[in-house]
C-alpha cells in the first residue's frame, strides 16, 4: 500500500481547477451512491482540458488512458479513493462489487480504471472477471485496455480469455498492457484457432492474430 | 411448416411473430439465456422463467405460433457463485412444467472451472428429469469448446441422442456428427453462420441430425432466418425431403424426447383469438382482433 503514488495530491488540484464544486470537505460515506451517480450530470458541461504535465502525471499515477475519462470520470476516481479511506478494510471488496453492479456504463468504466490506484487491488478480482463478461465494448475496454490490472492480477486462463474476447470484438490487442509478457503457448493456440475459424468461414483474418503469433512465447 | 428451435422471443416484437407465422413458422423453442447484462438476484431468474412459461407462451399463441422453452443457467452466469445454487434450486421446481422441452441453454463460455461444474450438474439434471439438453458452444475457442463439451457429455453419461449442440461452424460440425448428438446452427446476419455457408454444409454433410435456428435476440438478428435459409437450400437444389427434415422433423424428433411435444400436436393449426387475455392483458392496442378458428 505504501508504494502507491499519492493520487489524491494529483487529483484534488486538478478537480479544484476543473470542477471545484465536486470537492466536498464534509464527504460522508452515506452520500457516496448519490454523489457517484450525479457527477455525470452535474459535470456534463465541464470540458477536460489537461495540461501536458497533468496528462503525464495521470499516466505516471496509473491512469494510463486519461483520454478515456471525462471530468466526471476523474471525479469518480477521486470519490472512490475517498470512500475506501472511510470504509473499514474488510468492506472494500463488497463495496467495489456493489458499486460495479449498480453502476451505469460510465460509472463502471471510471471504477475499472481506478482499480490500480486503490489499496490491495487483488481483492477486486471477482468484480474484474465479471467486468470482462459485459457486452458493452467501452466497459470491456476499461478493464482490458490501457489498464495494468489484468496483466498484474489475472490468472493465465482469465487473461487469455480476455485477449481472445478483444480479438473477437476487434479491439486492438496492442492496447492490452503486459500482453507480450503474458503471451504463452495457450494464447497462441487460441489466436491460431480463431484465425483458422475465420478462414474456414471464408472470412479474412485480422493483423492482431499475426501480432500475437509473432510474440515471443513466455512460460508460466 | 417450420420450427425455429432456438429464438429469444421475449426480446422481439409482435411484428416478428406475425412475419414468422406468415413465413410458415408454426412453433418456436425459446431457451433461457443471458439478459445482455448480468442479473444480480435469484428472483430475477424466477420471474424470467415464469415469463417464458406464461406471458410469452400466450403472446406467441395470439399469432398462431406454439411456444416452448428450455430452462437452465446460461454459461456466462454460471460464473456467478452467489447465484448458481439458488437458480439450480429453481430449476428443480420449474423443469417439470409442461412448456419445458429441454434443459438449456447450458455449456461453456470461457471454459472456467465454475462453468464446467454447472454445465455437468445441469446435464445430470436433464438426465434426472428425463429431458434432453440444449448445449451452447462457446463463441471463442470453439473447437476446443466442442471437444470439451463432447467429453463432458460422455463423462456425465447422458445419451448422445438427448443432446443438441448448437452454434456449429464448418470446424465443429464434423466433430459433433462423429457422435450421436444433434447439431444446431444459428444463422446470423453477420456472425456465427450464414445461409450460403449453411447450404454448403448441408451439401457436404446431409440432413441427418442437422437443425437450423435464428437465435434471434435483442441484438442485430433476424427471426426469419429459418425460412430464409430453407429458401436458400431450395434455390441451391437441396432435396425438399432434406429441407423438411432440417426445419421440421429433426427439431420435433429431438424435443419430443421430453414427452411434451410431438408432430401430431404441431401439425394441428393453432386457433387464433386475439380477444383472449393473459392475466387481464391483451396483445391488442386498439386494433380489430384477429380470429382464426
Amino acid at each position: 500500500m505504501s508504494n502507491k503514488p499519492d493520487i489524491s495530491s494529483l487529483l484534488e488540484p486538478l478537480l479544484h481547477r476543473l470542477a471545484p464544486a465536486c470537492l466536498s470537505e464534509n464527504f460522508v460515506i452515506e452520500e457516496f451512491g448519490r454523489r457517484f451517480s450525479s457527477l455525470g450530470w452535474s459535470l456534463r458541461s465541464v470540458n477536460l482540458a489537461l495540461s501536458s504535465d497533468e496528462h503525464a502525471a495521470l499516466i505516471a499515477a496509473g491512469i494510463l488512458n486519461p483520454e478515456a475519462l471525462d471530468v466526471s470520470g476523474i471525479a469518480r476516481i477521486h470519490l472512490l479513493i475517498q470512500a475506501l479511506q472511510l470504509l473499514p478494510t474488510g468492506e472494500h471488496a463488497a463495496f467495489i462489487d456493489a458499486c460495479f453492479r449498480s453502476g451505469d456504463n460510465l460509472e463502471r468504466e471510471a471504477l475499472l480504471r481506478a482499480l490500480m490506484l486503490l489499496p490491495l487491488p487483488e481483492r477486486f478480482i471477482s468484480t474484474t472477471l465479471d467486468a470482462c463478461r459485459v457486452a458493452v465494448q467501452t466497459t470491456f475496454e476499461a478493464i482490458a485496455c490501457e489498464n495494468a490490472y489484468p496483466a498484474t492480477y489475472f490468472g493465465t486462463d482469465a487473461f487469455c480469455a480476455m485477449v481472445l474476447k478483444a480479438l473477437h470484438l476487434g479491439v486492438s490487442v496492442r492496447r492490452i498492457c503486459g500482453l507480450a509478457a503474458r503471451c504463452d503457448s495457450n494464447l497462441k493456440r487460441m489466436a491460431a484457432a480463431f484465425g483458422s475459424e475465420l478462414t474456414a468461414a471464408g472470412k479474412t483474418t485480422t493483423p492482431d492474430i499475426s501480432y500475437i503469433l509473432d510474440l515471443e512465447e513466455t512460460t508460466t | 411448416m417450420m420450427i425455429d428451435p432456438h429464438i429469444h422471443m421475449t426480446s422481439r416484437t409482435t411484428d416478428d411473430y406475425e412475419a414468422m407465422q406468415a413465413a410458415g413458422i408454426r412453433a418456436v423453442v425459446e431457451p433461457a439465456f443471458w439478459a445482455g447484462q448480468s442479473r444480480n438476484h435469484v428472483g430475477s431468474f424466477e420471474d424470467y422463467f415464469l415469463m417464458l412459461l406464461g406471458w410469452e407462451k400466450f403472446r406467441a399463441s395470439q399469432f398462431g405460433i406454439r411456444h416452448f422453452c428450455t430452462l437452465g443457467i446460461n454459461p456466462k452466469e454460471a460464473n456467478r457463485a452467489d447465484l448458481v445454487d439458488g437458480v439450480f434450486a429453481l430449476l428443480r421446481r420449474y423443469l417439470s412444467k409442461a412448456g419445458v422441452v429441454a434443459v438449456g441453454e447450458i455449456g461453456y463460455d470461457e471454459m472456467t472451472s465454475a462453468e464446467e461444474k454447472i454445465f455437468g450438474d445441469q446435464l445430470l439434471l436433464a438426465r434426472e428429469f428425463g429431458l434432453p439438453a440444449l448445449v451452447h458452444l462457446p463463441h471463442r475457442d470453439k473447437v476446443r469448446g466442442t471437444v470439451r463439451t463432447i467429453a463432458l457429455v460422455r463423462e456425465v453419461g447422458i445419451p448422445d441422442e438427448q443432446v443438441l449442440i448448437d452454434h456449429n461452424t464448418e470446424e465443429t460440425l464434423p466433430l459433433v456428427l462423429e457422435t450421436g448428438c444433434w447439431a444446431g446452427h444459428s444463422i446470423y446476419p453477420n456472425t456465427k453462420m450464414d445461409e450460403k455457408r449453411m447450404v454448403d454444409l448441408v451439401k457436404r454433410h446431409g440432413a441427418e441430425r442437422i437443425m437450423i435456428n435464428s437465435a434471434a435476440d435483442w441484438g442485430i438478428s433476424d427471426p426469419l432466418k429459418v425460412p430464409k435459409t430453407a429458401a436458400a437450400m431450395r434455390d441451391a437444389g437441396i432435396a425438399p425431403q432434406q429441407i423438411h427434415a432440417i426445419v421440421w422433423e429433426n427439431p420435433i424428433a429431438f424435443f419430443a424426447q421430453s414427452g411434451r411435444i410431438d408432430a401430431a400436436m404441431l401439425e394441428q393449426p393453432l386457433q387464433i383469438d386475439q380477444r383472449e387475455a393473459w392475466e387481464g392483458n391483451s396483445v391488442l392496442r386498439g386494433q380489430a382482433a384477429r380470429i382464426e378458428t
